[in-house]
C-alpha cells in the first residue's frame, strides 16, 4: 500500500501539533512570560495585540453617521467628559496623566498624535467599545450618544490648543459656549494654503544652509556640524514647536522669524529670516517624516467648514 | 584569507564591544546614575510616548523632539546648557524650568533623574 507514507507524514504532523500545545501550555503555566506591566511586551505579544486590530475598527464603525462636530455646545460637552474620563489615562497637552494610567501596559498613548489616524466614527466605536487585551475601557454604556461624538469633537479640536490654551480650558470653572477655545476658528487655516501655494521645498535647503541652521540643527539631507538644538527630522510628526506651540505651519514660520517672540528665554537666536523665506524653510521641512499628522489637521479644519469630517482616504 | 577575515571579524566585535562600554561609561561617569535602571524608568515613565528614545521599547513618541543624539546635544530644551545637574532639574521639574510647555512634571525623583540622565547620555 502506498498510503504508509502519507500515513506516517500525517502522524508526524499531528504529533509535532501536539508537541507544541503540550509545550506552549507549559510555557503558560511554567510562569516564565513576564506578565508585569512595567516591563514591555516582547516584540512578538505586541504585534499579536496589534495585528488585526485596524481592519476590525475599520469593519465595525462602517455605516455610522457622526452628527455636526462644529457645534459649540458638542465640543463643551466633551471638553468636560474628556477631563474626567480620559486625562487621568491619557493626559492632555501639558497635563500629566493621573496615577492609574501610569502603571498601565500597553501605555495610554498621548490621544494629540494617535487619534490622527482614526475617523470620526472609527474613533467613536473604539470609544464606546473599548480596546480588548488593553487598559482601554469602553464608555458607551455609561455615556450617552451625544457625549460620546462630543468626545469625538474634542479629539478633533484639542490637536490644534497649545498646553497653555489647554490648561486655560480645564481649569476654568464654567465656560461660555461663545469662548474661541470651544469654537472651530472658521476664517484661519493656520498657514496650510500659503505653504502650498507659495512653499518652496528646494528653495528652502538652500537657506537652511545660508542660514546656518546646520551649526546648530540636525538637517535632514544635509552634513550637520554640531547639535545646540533638537535635530529637525522628521518634523512633519513633531506635535509642538519649542515645547509650547501647536506645529502648524503659520507658527512654524513664526517661531523661526522669530523665536523669541514666543519664548523670551530661547537660546535659539533671531536670525532675522524674512518670513517669505521661512515659509520656504518650512516647506522643506515639512517634507521630512510621515504626513499623516499634517493630512489630519488639515481635514480637521473641513469641521470649520462643513457639517462634519469628510472620510479618510 | 580566513584568517583575515576572523581576525577583522574579532576586531569589530571588540570594537563594538567597547564603543558600548564607552557609550555606558559616558552617561555613568558624569551622572553616579545606573544605565540600566535608567532605560528601565524610561520605559516605566512612558518618556517614549512622547519622544523618540533609541533603544528603549516602543519609545517612538513625537510630542516632544527626538533624543536622538542627547549625549551631544548642547541645550536642554532651549534654555539650559546639558550639564548633569540641569538634565536632572530638566528631567524631575520641566514645569519649573519652562512654564507652561507640554511636557508635564511627571513625578521623577531626584534619584530616579540621575539613572535616566545616565541612560540619556548615552545617547550619542
Ligand atoms: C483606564 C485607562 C484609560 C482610560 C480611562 C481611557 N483610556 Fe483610551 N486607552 C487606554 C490604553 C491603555 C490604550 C492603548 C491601547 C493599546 O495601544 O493597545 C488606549 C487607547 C485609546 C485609543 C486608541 C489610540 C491608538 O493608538 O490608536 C483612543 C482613541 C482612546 N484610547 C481614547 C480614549 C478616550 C476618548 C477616553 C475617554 C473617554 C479614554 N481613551 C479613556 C487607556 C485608557
Ligand atoms: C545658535 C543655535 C541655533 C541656530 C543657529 C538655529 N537654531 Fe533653531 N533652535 C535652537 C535651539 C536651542 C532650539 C530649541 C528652542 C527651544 O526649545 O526653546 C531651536 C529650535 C528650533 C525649532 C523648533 C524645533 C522643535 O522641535 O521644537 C525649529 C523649527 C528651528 N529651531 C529652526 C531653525 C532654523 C530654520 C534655523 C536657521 C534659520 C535655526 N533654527 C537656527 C538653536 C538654533
Ligand atoms: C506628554 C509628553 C512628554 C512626556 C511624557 C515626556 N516629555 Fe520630555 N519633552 C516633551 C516636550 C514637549 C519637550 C520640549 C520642551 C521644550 O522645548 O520646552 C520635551 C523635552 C525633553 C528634553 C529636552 C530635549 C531637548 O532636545 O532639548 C528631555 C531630555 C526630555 N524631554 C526627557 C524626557 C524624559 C526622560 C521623560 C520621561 C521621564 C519625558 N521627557 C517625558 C514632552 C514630553
Amino acid at each position: 500500500m502506498n498510503s504508509t507514507p502519507i500515513k506516517t507524514a500525517l502522524i508526524a504532523i499531528a504529533a509535532v501539533i501536539a508537541l507544541q500545545l503540550v509545550g506552549g501550555l507549559l510555557f503558560m503555566v511554567s510562569g516564565t512570560y513576564n506578565i508585569a506591566a512595567d516591563e514591555p511586551h516582547l516584540k512578538p505579544v505586541r504585534w499579536m495585540l496589534q495585528a488585526g486590530r485596524t481592519r476590525a475598527i475599520q469593519m465595525r464603525s462602517r455605516g455610522l453617521h457622526p452628527p455636526n462636530l462644529r457645534d459649540p455646545s458638542l465640543l463643551k460637552r466633551g471638553l468636560v467628559l474628556y477631563r474626567q474620563n480620559c486625562q487621568p489615562c491619557h493626559g492632555g497637552p501639558g497635563t500629566a496623566n493621573e496615577q492609574i494610567g501610569r502603571g498601565i501596559d500597553p501605555k495610554p498613548p498621548p490621544l494629540l498624535t494617535a487619534s490622527n489616524k482614526w475617523d470620526d466614527s472609527e474613533l467613536f466605536w473604539i470609544i464606546s467599545h473599548g480596546l480588548k487585551l488593553s487598559g482601554m475601557p469602553g464608555f458607551a454604556p455609561r455615556l450617552s450618544e451625544t457625549d460620546l461624538w462630543g468626545i469625538v469633537a474634542f479629539l478633533r479640536r484639542v490637536v490644534l490648543l497649545s498646553p497653555a490654551e489647554y490648561k486655560r480650558l480645564t481649569s476654568a470653572e464654567d465656560l461660555g459656549a461663545d469662548d474661541p477655545l470651544l469654537n472651530w476658528p472658521s476664517n484661519n487655516d493656520y498657514g496650510f494654503a500659503q505653504l502650498k501655494a507659495q512653499g518652496d521645498a528646494k528653495r528652502g535647503l538652500e537657506l537652511l544652509q545660508s542660514y546656518g541652521c546646520i551649526s546648530c540643527h540636525m538637517v535632514p539631507g544635509l552634513a550637520h556640524q554640531r547639535s545646540a538644538g533638537p535635530p529637525l527630522t522628521r518634523f512633519a510628526e513633531r506635535q509642538y514647536i519649542a515645547g509650547s506651540l501647536v506645529n502648524v505651519p503659520s507658527n512654524a514660520v513664526a517661531w523661526i522669524t522669530n523665536p523669541k517672540q514666543f519664548k523670551p528665554q530661547t537660546l535659539m537666536p533671531n536670525l532675522n529670516v524674512q518670513p517669505a523665506e521661512a515659509l520656504h524653510i518650512a516647506a522643506y521641512l515639512y517634507t521630512s517624516g510621515s504626513s499623516d499628522r499634517l493630512t489630519a489637521l488639515e481635514r480637521n479644519l473641513q469641521i470649520a467648514k462643513e457639517s462634519s469630517t469628510p472620510k479618510l482616504n | 584569507m580566513r584568517i583575515t577575515f576572523c581576525a577583522l571579524a574579532l576586531l569589530a566585535i571588540a570594537l563594538s564591544a567597547c564603543s558600548r562600554r564607552g557609550a555606558i561609561e559616558a552617561g555613568q561617569q558624569p551622572t553616579g546614575g545606573d544605565v540600566r535602571i535608567g532605560e528601565h524608568l524610561i520605559y516605566a515613565y512612558g518618556c517614549g510616548s512622547c519622544h523618540v528614545v533609541p533603544g528603549v521599547a516602543e519609545a517612538n513618541g513625537t510630542v516632544g523632539p527626538t533624543l536622538q543624539g542627547f549625549g551631544s546635544r548642547y541645550y536642554i530644551a532651549g534654555l539650559l546648557v546639558n550639564t548633569p545637574q540641569n538634565l536632572f532639574r530638566w528631567v524631575s521639574k520641566p514645569q519649573e524650568v519652562d512654564p507652561g510647555n507640554a511636557m508635564p512634571d511627571l513625578g521623577v525623583t531626584e534619584r530616579q533623574a540621575r539613572d535616566i540622565a545616565a541612560y540619556l547620555y548615552t545617547l550619542q
